[in-house]
């Protein structure tokens, strides 16, 4: 899943680079009505940048912008009953 | 002694009631039982076990066996239609004359992987099948949500073709938008969120009052439907790029499930229930729900999930219709992540995004122990505390009936109402601005007025809050300013109702109705601001010069001196919309339809907005002294409120042809006029000229034309469309900037599935050229719209083995 690279703002200066990241989920049937489920979500830990207050950087410098990205990588295990 | 006899009296009547009902039973059976029996088979000549065969119109139902066999008696006599159900199947249909005896149905299904046959009930006038309807619609069941691994409602948004989600907001307040219709001044203005057919909001905009915040998405969904563009424009109001509906199980088959699941790396807990079952031949019902704690995917380090919902109806059937009532509980604290701090180098063109030393971009969030509580003057100007792991806060008790009669003759009547009590809070920080610490701390000493004769800042001490010890700088060199989002949802109070009436002629379909809803608006935004390092549980800091202390407990202000005290003030609006629609569907011939609908909106908007008023060394604490923070304090100013009153309306329509090209692929073309409505988005609650150049709608414009084939065991459905958003105003709340940009967007769409024996494939595609074309400064045009990609994708792959056991990526 993911996007290619997208403006910041309007002004169409500072670039919020393309991301690509996987899920991963699994099922494992331990009895007729029973599954246990694992999944994994941002397996590859990407940072994917979906917005920023700010529009320009000073180039070749260190800057520090305000902006999200996507969670990191969380891993959840469950168990689901049937019936 | 009374008891007793009461008793005995009780039981008497049982035993009677009893016995009269098994003479009744027997008598009833012994004239008119018939069984009907079959076999249930593939295309490919295999069983299939699991298939629900249920008697149109009733409960009376069962499944097949594993071998695909199934057997079904009824009391029922004269004309009855029977159904089988199964999903990624096209259903089967046959309609029996009963009078005893048995009858045989042997059913050969025929797969049907994206429900291309399966009727569409949001945003269309009548429920025809995805095949026979001039829309793009995706429809995902449970199974596509949970394999699609998603952890909140904006993240199960991320699976629709044409939908862009920036799930990054947490659990609510994403920005949602469709086909490059633009974000403007965030939430999801043009896409509407649903449940069960009602609009959850009157608007999708509202600044930190989202529809996603009132929505959560568990095992009480039965299904998923998203429409975009279309009919959507004349089928409810604000929604005109689409509609995302989430459908309640109903619990026709009986069925249920409980669920724990836990974070392996971070700290969360979650438990889901379901049950749903006929409770008679023409009564079910369904119940679930779900509690959670936790702390988000983010390491907040404490506790900022916590909180459930409980969903349950009710439906009687009958011959000719339905009853069913509805209702929701949602109690929930969720986080709410705001934009935070993340290094950028290299260059504007070509930048490396990454973490700051000791503060992860995506491991990260401003939420932090130390930063736990927003104190000020609440809506009523007496002070009040707030938990900052508040943080998304939805309460939200919602009590709704609908009902659908076939009345005769071909008339049908429809109706759908809903009441909800919402309320809550939204306080999440937010970085106002970040640097080098003397690059921050500078400004907040010459601020204050502690200036040498050249005007230079004077040397300063800086202090952590909770141990008080002077430190040279941060650890990482960086300290932010923090604004406090902390806005009290008073009163989120809505009323939705759709009644329509359809009239079938035949080839000639008419559908008329009348939407109507009132909200409210009633939001108190009292925003507070700190001073706090960079990192993983950043703490307070403090500021002393000249011997002042320029902050009190890490705290700067109340208010937000930095962006001029824009933020604090109150919305206290209602919208009272009114909107008659009608729809025609004309079978012109037996492979084209056309279908077109118009519908006018007429909005009242009366209420009032108050205010910021500063107060100079106002006592907020009552500790009898002014602290640094208390020397200019914003307070509501509710004795010089702005009344709110005016009327919009406007006409919407939509026509699209479909023709069928063969049993399984169709062709299909429209053109849409929409508008959006603009809520409390159009007035700015510190009045001005906000409230003075009111521009209560935005115009969408939209052409598509699409393609959707199903073959032996996949789908695909291909929509090019064309879109001309016309914003006349919004005010984004992070900027305090009025918006108003024209924009156009021209892509394509692919959704396809395809369903081998063990291996199973999903996947979206969307590519859009978007581009500004008109703004009242005239900057920018021709420009990408911002957060805009030209492509985004989702693909899901899914593997079954044999033991029963799955495997899915996406």
């Amino acid at each position: 899943m993911g996007q290619s690279k997208a403006f910041a703002q309007d002004n169409n200066d500072l670039i919020m680079p393309a991301y690509t990241f996987v899920n991963l989920t699994a099922f494992v049937k331990v009895a007729k009505n029973t599954r246990l489920t694992l999944s994994v979500n941002n397996l590859t830990n990407t940072i994917g940048i979906t917005e920023s207050e700010e529009g320009s950087i000073t180039d070749n410098q260190v800057n520090y912008v305000r902006a999200r990205s996507i969670a990191g990588r969380t891993i959840r295990a469950g168990i689901n009953v049937n019936f | 002694m009374k008891k007793k006899y009461s008793r005995r009296i009780n039981f008497t009547t049982k035993i009677f009631g009893l016995l009269m009902a098994f003479v009744t039973l027997s008598f009833s059976s012994g004239i008119s039982q018939t069984t009907i029996k079959g076999t249930i088979v593939d295309e490919s000549n295999n069983t299939v076990p699991g298939v629900a065969i249920l008697i149109e119109g009733t409960l009376e139902g069962t499944v097949s066996d594993i071998d695909g066999k199934f057997s079904l008696t009824t009391e029922k006599t004269g004309q009855v239609k029977l159904r089988t159900s199964y999903t990624g199947y096209k259903s089967a249909e046959k309609e029996f004359d009963l009078s005893g005896g048995q009858v045989v149905w042997d059913v050969t299904l025929i797969q049907d992987v994206m429900g291309l046959d399966e009727l569409v009930v949001t945003g269309v006038a009548n429920g025809r099948s995805k095949l026979e309807s001039s829309v793009s619609i995706t429809t995902l069941d449970p199974k596509a949500i949970e394999n699609s691994g998603a952890r909140t409602t904006a993240e199960i948004f991320r699976t629709i073709p044409g939908i862009k989600a920036e799930a990054s907001a947490g659990d609510g307040n994403t920005n949602i938008t469709v086909r490059g219709i633009p974000i403007s001044s965030g939430g999801s203005r043009y896409l509407q969120i649903q449940e069960d057919g009602l609009p959850v909001l009157l608007y999708g905009d509202i600044a930190f009052g989202t529809q996603d915040q009132f929505v959560r998405v568990d095992q009480t969904i039965g299904r998923v439907e998203a429409i975009r563009g279309g009919s959507a424009a004349t089928m409810t109001s604000n929604g005109p790029a689409g509609i995302v509906n989430f459908i309640s199980k109903t619990g026709a088959q009986e069925g249920g499930m409980v669920g724990t699941s836990f974070g392996l790396d971070y700290n969360s807990f979650r438990t889901d229930f379901n049950y749903g079952a006929p409770i008679s031949n023409d009564l079910s019902f369904n119940i679930g729900g779900f509690y959670r704690q936790g702390e988000g995917a983010k390491n907040a380090n404490h506790l900022v999930n916590n909180g459930g919902q409980i969903k349950a109806n009710l439906t009687k059937r009958y011959d000719n219709g339905y009853v069913r009532i509805y209702g929701k509980y949602l109690n929930d604290k969720s986080v709410a992540y705001m934009p935070m701090p993340i290094a950028v180098s290299g260059t504007n063109a070509n930048p490396t995004w990454g973490s700051i030393d000791g503060f992860s971009a995506n491991r990260n969030g401003l939420q932090s122990p130390f930063l736990t509580q927003s104190f000020g003057l609440g809506p009523d100007g007496n002070p009040r505390n707030v938990n900052v792991s508040d943080g998304l806060n939805t309460e939200s008790s919602s009590f709704g009936a609908s009902m659908k009669f076939d009345l005769g003759n071909g008339w049908t009547l429809t109706s759908n109402a809903r009441m909800s009590i919402n309320g809550g809070r939204f306080v999440a920080p937010f970085t106002a601005q970040v640097g080098t610490t003397a690059s921050v701390i500078d400004g907040i000493v010459t601020g204050n007025g502690d200036t040498t004769a050249t005007g230079d800042p004077v040397a300063y001490s800086l202090h952590k809050v909770t141990s008080g010890d002077s430190i040279g700088d941060t650890d990482n060199g960086l300290v932010q300013r923090i604004h406090m989002f902390d806005v009290e949802l008073e009163n989120f109070n809505n009323f939705m109702s759709d009644v329509k009436v359809d009239k079938d002629f035949g080839q000639v379909q008419v559908t008329a109705g009348v939407f109507k809803s009132n909200q409210n608006v009633e939001a108190s935004w009292i925003w507070n601001s700190y001073l706090m390092e960079v990192g993983e549980d950043a703490e307070l800091l403090n500021v002393k010069a000249n011997g002042n202390d320029l902050t009190n407990n890490g705290q700067l202000a109340y208010g937000v001196p930095f962006w001029g005290n824009c933020c604090t003030g109150k919305y206290n609006t209602n919208y009272d919309v009114i909107a008659p629609y009608i729809n025609t569907a004309v079978e012109i011939t037996e492979k084209l339809n056309f279908d077109g609908g118009v519908r006018y909106d007429y909005a009242r908007v009366t209420g009032s907005v108050s205010p910021s008023q500063q107060l100079a060394n106002f006592d907020v604490n009552g500790d009898g002294t002014i602290d640094a923070a208390e020397k200019s304090v914003s307070r509501i100013d509710n004795a010089n409120s702005t009344p709110v009153n005016y009327n919009y309306g406007y006409v919407s329509y939509s026509a699209g042809l479909n023709y069928l090209l063969s049993e399984s692929s169709a062709v299909f073309g429209r053109y849409s006029q929409g508008y959006v409505g603009n809520g409390e988005r159009a007035t700015w609650h510190q009045a001005g000229p906000y409230l003075e150049n009111l521009a209560p709608k935005n115009s969408l414009a939209q052409a598509e034309l699409g393609y959707k084939k199903r073959f032996k065991n996949a789908g695909i459905f291909i929509t090019a469309f064309y879109a001309l958003t016309e914003e006349e105003a919004g005010v984004e709340a992070t900027t305090q900037a009025v918006l108003s940009n024209d924009y156009q967007s021209l892509g394509v769409e692919f959704e396809g599935q395809i369903n081998l024996k063990s291996f199973d494939f999903r996947g979206s595609l969307t590519f859009v050229d978007a581009s500004i074309v008109d703004n009242d400064a005239n900057v920018n045009i021709g420009n990408v719209p911002r957060r805009q990609p030209a492509i985004t994708y989702s693909f899901m792959p899914s593997y079954t083995f044999a033991a029963g056991h799955s495997l899915t990526l996406m």
